[in-house]
């Protein structure tokens, strides 16, 4: 075993781990189908930058409320191993791995239902994708992913041991 | 890690949880390099906060902890941590195996953390395991195991890197009594033919009459005196 095994032992996928990805997929359908309408001439950055900025802001409470539900029914675990001697950056790898895998998928998922969604329904208007628009939301998803996850890799990090342990 | 002097050196040891439980009273002792201490007391005397704090997982109210010649205070949590990984074995009191990993991966994980080699965790693991009775056990699961099994894994796991300092505690809780009367001489002669130090939290005397030590806390204000050599710690 090494410390890539270990880690994939500790990203399986749970129901709190599938919560997370309806949390990123929503938000990456919503930033897609948003985005890919053609807005009025001026405003289409401001438009943008709002539907991004919100988008990001539900990524990353998505992702730290399932992680933060991760690190409550591991905490104890989580402590063992800092007992045995594993250093902090395990325990954040841990939950970052775990994040960023939760937010990849998410992200994926949101985007194909989204590309779906607005071609299907013809509801917004002709569909506008770029590979930018895609990649953007990838990117989005994925850094409000990392944000989420980071914020409980810390706590984790910082966990009081023997409290923890005691459980 | 070959240690010389006094592996274990605690001064002035106070633990207070809440303003009313106050636990040691000013203890110092020193446990040498290579000994075998029992620490014995009834339930609440701070037994497992005695492990902890010498552990580096807790901290003292007041008063110092010196584990192998380094004040635990004056680290920081990663040097705490490394000096657990490299230096100190622990079996907890509930043994506390990782319930997602095999019997060998849970003896591999100080020896992953500590840094030993790929090649060698594996094959260290299994003779640990084998050492302990186990090998046939080696790829099942902790919910496969009994409570007596469980407990073999954390003492294997907790003796894999070969530690300069071994901590137990209540050890024996969950073994039945011909595996008490193995495990224990082993042990003693573990300590005995690699100067390695063992620090033993029981409450059976029977138990810490294998040691060659014991240390006795008391309540709470009555702090700690050892009965077996006639040493007396201080008593606040």
């Amino acid at each position: 075993m090494n410390i890539a095994d270990l880690l994939l032992r500790y990203i399986k996928l749970d129901f709190e781990s599938y919560l997370g990805i309806i949390g990123a997929a929503a938000s990456a359908t919503v930033c897609l189908v948003a985005s890919s309408t053609r807005p009025m001439e001026g405003s289409a950055s401001v438009y943008q930058l709002t539907v991004f900025s919100l988008a990001f802001l539900i990524v990353a409470t998505s992702l730290s409320l399932c992680m933060m539900a991760e690190l409550l029914l591991k905490r104890q675990e989580i402590s063992i191993l800092r007992a045995l001697g594993a250093g902090k950056r395990i325990v954040i790898a841990v939950f970052l791995s775990k994040s960023i895998l939760i937010g990849t998928l998410g992200s994926v998922v949101g985007i194909a239902l989204g590309c779906v969604f607005t071609v299907t329904t013809h509801l917004i208007g002709q569909p506008y994708y770029s590979e930018e628009l895609i990649l953007r939301t990838l990117m989005l998803v994925f850094l409000g992913s990392m944000t989420g996850g980071l914020h409980v890799a810390i706590r984790a990090s910082r966990m009081n041991i023997v409290e923890a342990i005691r459980g | 890690m070959n240690f010389e002097g006094d592996a274990v050196r605690i001064r002035g040891l106070h633990k207070m949880f809440g303003s009313t439980i106050r636990l040691f009273g000013g203890l110092n002792m020193n446990v040498k390099s290579g000994e075998f201490v029992a620490v014995t007391g009834s339930t609440g005397t701070g037994k497992t906060t005695l492990i902890n704090l010498v552990s580096g997982l807790d901290f003292p109210t007041k008063g110092s902890v010196e584990v192998l010649g380094k004040d635990l205070s004056k680290l920081t949590e990663s040097e705490r941590a490394s000096i657990r990984a490299q230096n100190i074995g622990i079996v907890f009191q509930n043994s506390h195996l990782i319930s997602r990993l095999t019997a060998i991966e849970n003896v591999e994980l100080p020896l992953l953390f500590c840094g030993s080699p790929d090649g060698d965790r594996e094959e260290t693991a299994a003779e640990m395991l084998e050492f302990i009775g186990l090998s046939k056990k080696k790829h099942l699961f902790p919910n496969s195991l009994s409570a007596g099994e469980t407990r073999k894994v954390a003492i294997a796991r907790a003796l894999a890197t070969d530690p300069a300092l071994l901590l137990l505690d209540e050890p024996t809780s969950d073994l039945d009594t011909s595996t008490i009367d193995v495990l224990l001489p082993l042990l003693r002669g573990y300590s005995y033919l690699h100067n390695r130090t063992i620090i033993l939290a029981t409450n059976s005397l029977k138990l810490a009459k294998m040691a060659s030590r014991e240390i006795r806390l008391g309540r709470p204000e009555l702090a700690a005196d050892a009965i077996q050599d006639k040493e007396v710690y201080t008593i606040v």
